[in-house]
């Protein structure tokens, strides 16, 4: 045939023509003895052999073999593919992973001796009466994702997770099989025309043939759960969980590969988050602080970044480091805790407790980042800020200005760390940007602001560092009417930094110099707005966490001093679960704290 | 072994009588190939399981009759389209007719159907997929055969030989002039195919 056609149509010929040898004894192995493994009868077939249960008379137990599937068989790339299968499949320890015991080649077959996992296919399972209740299927669902998850802490990614993948004993063991296409990031090709997988299964940029990734194998357990829990028996109880649980495949399923959990580790945090939430405590009202806090801290801290208000309280940059620099608003001067650790710098490094930010080593960091010290009425540092560069915008904190429609979410925890999870796709400038940029992202509510800024940038992406500011709405100037006892709730920052190669949503935490683990002390009781301030005034006793995938989970200690998950917020803001008792924000709740 | 070698040894065990030699060879050096051929115009493990097994029937059968006018080469391939035709020929009569058989019926069925999800869109193996389910089994015979087995034009002509009929060396040469020309005719309405599903490089398309 000619050999001139340069559109690739012959290629596509060919592939069209393609009819690889396959030895007939491929067909039908039962019976034989392959290695030293006795066919006994075929069990199915996977995406890339056929399996068969067999005998293995030297340890005396029964296993899963697979061999090449006929059509495969010629192929050296898939040999060595089985190969590799084997030996990667074979460093995971997992109950959730059918074990893999041995792989050879024998007269030609290939073979891949595995765990036999009794039972029967998810698939067969969901179709056979009676239906899964509901906790059966979360605890299904979890064990998957177990499963994933130590495989892609190892690096492997099944790319064809499926309900025929996962075999159900009747003891409810679960485990995952199958790791025929599975490969790892790094050894994956690039990008490859030949999309590896389950059409139903596949996520959008697997369908592409982009390079494998833990996220494929999320939007793979997406489908597959919400295929599981259709088919599950929902009692009253379990609709609040159900609805987490749907929001969370919504969150898995996501056509941005951004949007989901990173990985099977998030997700298995994301499933005890949603399970723990429908457990709930195990005393009724045993969380009132819990709950207390975390309307407090939901209010303040899960944010999605509004049109912009000019801050309540914002403070002037000053080009010194001189004293009593003050706030340039009406609002009461705010005083700074005694026990913060000093005032948190937005860009520089913190001064330690008691240090002063005058002395040589503090001007040095100061000049060299350019900050200036904001003091508070007893001349304690308060706060230092940048002086804005003329090349660079404005920071939010003093030009409220950078309406982006960014989705942010922060947390402080009780050690005084910041938690912000900031999906990058939506800032300007940080891929990468030129070190020093400011990114306003705009204020997180009426009485916080954020903004990031790129300090570094380079091949391995920008280092973003992002300051978000809590500080009191004053009385007069609060939208929502509260009043606000001044002086009552000191203006807090904290600063995080983190780096970012790409689009993935970027999660930071830091944790204030000086200070390690010593939970603040309680300020006092605030008596305004606690959804805008309370998570900054009294940030223990709540806990809370952001995963990579964006996901954040607040705890709170019920009486016998154990943690308790009091909510799951989704990335998007929204709250996924509550516990049992917790509440949206009611001043009842501070009320009955003090 | 090479396959001159398998062709005289298969020969020479047929001539002392010797078939079932003969069919061993016969089935141990064209046996994988026809599997493949089989598994590559049924797409399905089983069928081509049921239809080997036929043909490994025929050529038992068959192979101390073959007077080797062709290669014994050619003809298994003949022997194997034979059976698969049969098997085609059975299944018809007994289910109903694909829907990719019946374009009007897949453009009723495609109506009420919502677009594909940007994820599950084409990708070049759906693409080759489609073009594979479109061709009819002599269509895909004939590609196997002369691409990919590069068979000689007058070989493929005995191998699509209709069943018991008996031509002689001009009527398979004009029986291989007129694959000539169906092979191309073929290539043409692969390509508009596979224009439509691009899978080919538009600009050098636009170029040739």
């Amino acid at each position: 045939m000619k050999t001139t056609e340069r559109d690739g149509f012959d290629d596509v010929l060919k592939a069209l023509a393609r009819a690889p040898s396959v030895r007939p004894t491929d067909m039908d192995l039962v019976g034989r003895k392959v290695g030293r493994f006795i066919i006994e009868r075929r069990l199915g077939q996977g995406g890339m052999g056929i399996v068969y249960e067999a005998h293995d008379p030297v340890l005396a137990r029964k296993v899963a073999l697979k061999v090449l599937r006929a059509g495969h068989l010629g192929s050296d790339g898939t040999r060595a593919r089985l190969h590799e299968e084997a030996r990667r499949v074979a460093a995971l320890q997992h109950p959730h992973i059918a074990a893999v015991y041995d792989v050879g080649e024998h007269e030609g077959i290939v073979f891949l001796a595995m765990e036999r996992a009794g039972g029967q296919s998810l698939r067969a399972r969901l179709a056979t009466p009676p239906a899964l209740s509901f906790a059966q299927a979360t605890g299904l669902l979890r064990a998957i994702a177990s499963g994933l998850s130590c495989a892609h802490e190892a690096g492997i990614i099944h790319r064809d997770l499926k309900p025929e993948n996962v075999v159900t004993a009747d003891d409810g063991t679960v485990k995952i099989i199958d790791f025929g296409i599975a490969t790892t990031g790094a050894a994956a090709p690039q990008r490859s025309a030949r999309a590896a997988g389950t059409r139903r299964y596949m996520s959008p940029e697997q369908a592409e043939g982009a390079p494998p990734a833990p996220r494929a194998d999320v939007f793979a357990f997406g489908v597959l759960a919400r295929e599981v829990l259709s088919a599950t028996v929902v009692g009253p109880r379990d609709r609040a969980a159900r609805a987490a649980f749907q929001r969370l495949l919504a969150a898995c399923t996501a056509e941005d590969p951004a949007r989901r959990p990173r990985d099977g580790s998030a997700l298995l945090v994301d499933i005890d988050a949603i399970t723990a939430a429908a457990r709930g405590p195990s005393r009724p009202g045993a969380i009132t602080f819990g709950a207390a806090a975390l309307a407090a801290t939901l209010g303040v801290l899960v944010a999605r970044t509004v049109p912009q208000q000019a801050p309540q309280a914002t403070l002037a940059a000053s080009g010194s480091a001189g004293p009593a620099a003050r706030s340039d608003t009406a609002s009461p001067a705010p005083r700074a805790r005694a026990d913060s650790g000093g005032a948190l710098s937005p860009l520089g490094p913190t001064p330690p407790e008691g240090a002063d930010p005058d002395d040589d080593s503090a001007s040095a960091r100061a000049a060299e980042a350019r900050v200036s010290v904001v003091r508070g009425p007893g001349g304690e540092p308060l706060l230092t800020e940048r002086a804005a560069s003329p090349a660079s915008p404005p920071p939010a904190a003093s030009s409220g200005v950078g309406a982006s429609p960014v989705a942010v979410t922060t947390a402080v925890d009780r050690r005084g760390r910041l938690f912000a999870t900031v999906p990058l796709d939506g800032i300007p400038g940080t891929r990468p940007a030129p070190a020093g940029t400011l990114v306003p992202l705009g204020t997180l509510d009426g009485s916080s602001t954020t903004q990031a800024e790129v300090v570094s940038d380079g091949h391995g992406g920008s280092v973003i560092r992002v300051t978000v500011r809590v500080q009191p709405s004053s009385a007069a100037g609060s939208d929502k009417g509260h009043t606000l006892t001044p002086g009552a709730v000191p203006t807090t920052d904290v600063t995080a930094t983190g780096r970012t190669s790409g689009n993935d949503p970027l999660h930071l935490s830091a944790q204030p110099e000086g200070k390690t683990g010593t939970p603040p002390a309680h300020p006092a009781q605030p008596q305004g707005d606690g959804a805008n301030v309370c998570a900054a005034a009294r940030p223990d006793g709540v806990h809370s966490e952001v995963d990579p995938g964006g996901t954040m989970r607040l705890f709170a200690h019920d009486e016998d001093g154990d943690e308790v998950l009091i909510a799951l917020v989704l990335p998007d803001g929204e709250i996924a679960a509550f516990g049992e008792g917790a509440a949206p924000c009611d001043q009842d709740d501070f009320e009955s704290q003090g | 072994m090479h396959r001159e070698g398998v062709e005289a040894e298969i020969r020479a065990a047929s001539e002392r009588r010797d078939t079932k030699t003969a069919v061993s060879v016969a089935l141990s050096a064209y046996g994988p190939e026809i599997l493949g051929y089989l598994l590559a115009v049924l797409r399905d493990d089983q069928r081509a399981q049921d239809v080997y097994s036929d043909f490994a029937e025929d050529v038992v059968r068959g192979l101390g009759a073959f007077r080797f006018e062709s290669s014994v080469r050619t003809w298994v391939y003949t022997v194997a389209r034979h059976a698969c035709s049969r098997h085609l020929a059975r299944e018809k009569r007994r289910r109903t007719v694909a829907l990719s058989a019946a374009p009007e019926a897949l453009d009723v069925v495609a109506q009420p159907r919502t677009p594909t999800p940007p994820h599950a869109r084409t990708t070049i193996r759906d693409g080759i997929e489609r073009l594979r389910a479109s061709l009819r089994p002599d269509d895909q015979t004939l590609l196997i055969l002369r691409v990919d087995r590069d068979m000689a034009w007058l070989d493929i002509a005995r191998v699509l030989t209709e069943p018991g009929t008996h031509p002689d060396e001009a009527d398979l040469r004009a029986h291989s002039a007129k694959l000539r020309k169906r092979f191309e005719r073929l290539k043409e309405r692969l390509r508009a195919m596979a224009a439509e599903e691009r899978l080919l490089d538009e600009e050098a398309e636009g170029e040739s």
